[in-house]
């Protein structure tokens, strides 16, 4: 049984092992007020992740792509417009912001988008493309892209 | 002294009101508030006119956010819970968006009532999966404590087929009793009680002969199926459901 507190060392591990996909089922990008889970698998598929992806029914802008290990614990965490973020010492970050797992923390850290690594936050299916390769997702799921991505 | 708290609760007031930011999105008005959720995220309603009032909704980011963090609400007793939550603070669920109505004269409690409930709802995480078999763990540690049964716990026996197995607790032989392996199973069901049974049946042959297996199962979430109290008895592992505990206390400290 998952334990909800990682080492950090373990969390680093879990976001750099190299991700296939589950299965071949194919899914649609979310739309308005919509969200999706998809299966996610180490090589020698001992270990599941979850890709989450989610939209804002008032506000399409506001998606959330999220990367789960152990299956409660997020690991990566992208949340395109919505709040803003405010750390444990007080600094806030504005969206887009990205969440990195911290020991002792969880997800309560977020920072300022890494430029060299997410080439423009508004264009969100290349984000998505961005933020699958930060995850080192190696074999993506089929996600088909809608109108609005 | 009741001056100074005063003047801090005037900082606090003039803060809330500094923090709270809106913005126009189409025909609602976003309002982001001075509170965080468990991301430290802050938490972010919508309202617009309706009915000669205003319709205010977390845009069902609160469950939608709840299930993609591992706690899905299906099971009747969650259910039951977040209902219970939602009718304390007068909020109802629409398409799973938590959701009041307000007129102008009750628009600020009504807010702050949508508020707490997301809150509250954003703290029903803690009942996700791992979260609650560590949680149910240390209620049988709790448990054992109390009652001074004398344990050691997390003890590793290798069984015949030379694999290494785990077991939570083993109490030590005393003179009226023998050795007594204790397993909790969280969520009782085929997988789990399977797991016991074969970890059990591989070490029992490498432990005394009168060494007695035990299985503490969880039915404080929902009740233990009948297949797996038989299938845990037809293997010699006694199942305990939790709620009938204090019926083993005396044969566990002895």
């Amino acid at each position: 049984m998952a334990d909800i507190a990682l080492t950090q060392a373990e969390a680093d591990a879990l976001i750099a092992m190299e991700k296939h996909r589950a299965t071949n089922d194919r899914y649609d990008f979310p739309r308005e007020g919509e969200s999706l889970t998809v299966p996610l698998q180490s090589p020698d598929k001992r270990e599941h992740f979850l890709l989450d992806l989610s939209r804002g029914r008032i506000d399409l802008l506001k998606v959330k792509m999220q990367n789960r290990g152990r299956q409660v614990i997020v690991l990566v965490r992208l949340d395109l417009a919505g709040p803003p973020h405010r750390n444990p010492d007080d600094t806030e970050v504005p969206a887009p912001h990205l969440h990195l797992y911290r020991e002792g923390y969880g997800d309560k850290w977020a920072m300022a988008v890494p430029p060299g690594l997410f080439r423009d936050t508004r264009d969100v299916w290349q984000t998505l493309e961005d933020f699958l390769r930060y995850c080192n997702v190696a074999q993506p799921p089929h996600i088909e892209r809608d109108l609005f991505t | 002294m009741i001056q100074d708290i005063q003047r801090l609760l005037d900082t606090y007031h003039a803060w809330l009101k500094d923090k709270t930011a809106l913005r126009q999105v189409d025909d609602w008005v976003e309002i982001t508030t001075p509170y965080l959720d468990r991301h430290n995220d802050y938490v972010q309603i919508y309202a617009k006119r309706a009915n000669g009032g205003y319709v205010l909704t977390d845009d069902g980011y609160t469950i939608q956010d709840l299930e993609q963090s591992g706690c899905k609400l299906e099971s009747q007793k969650r259910q039951e819970l977040l209902r219970m939550t939602l009718n304390g603070f007068g909020v109802r669920l629409e398409d799973k968006a938590l959701q009041v109505h307000a007129s102008p004269e009750n628009f600020a409690l009504r807010k702050h009532n949508l508020l707490q409930a997301i809150l509250a709802v954003n703290d029903m995480f803690y009942l996700a999966q791992p979260t609650v078999a560590s949680l149910f763990y240390e209620d049988v540690v709790a448990w054992l404590d109390l009652h001074e049964i004398r344990y050691t716990p997390k003890v590793k026996f290798t069984g015949k087929t030379g694999y290494d197995h785990l077991f939570d607790f083993v109490i030590p032989k005393s003179r009226r009793q023998p050795e007594r392996i204790i397993q909790t199973i969280n969520r009782p069901n085929r997988d789990t009680a399977q797991s016991v049974v074969l970890a059990w049946i591989d070490t029992k042959e490498v432990r005394p002969p009168d060494s007695r297996a035990y299985a503490l199962l969880n039915d404080g979430e929902q009740p233990v199926p009948q297949g797996v109290v038989d299938a845990l008895r037809n293997y010699e592992v006694k199942p305990i459901a939790w709620s009938q505990r204090d019926n083993v206390r005396e044969e566990l400290a002895a």
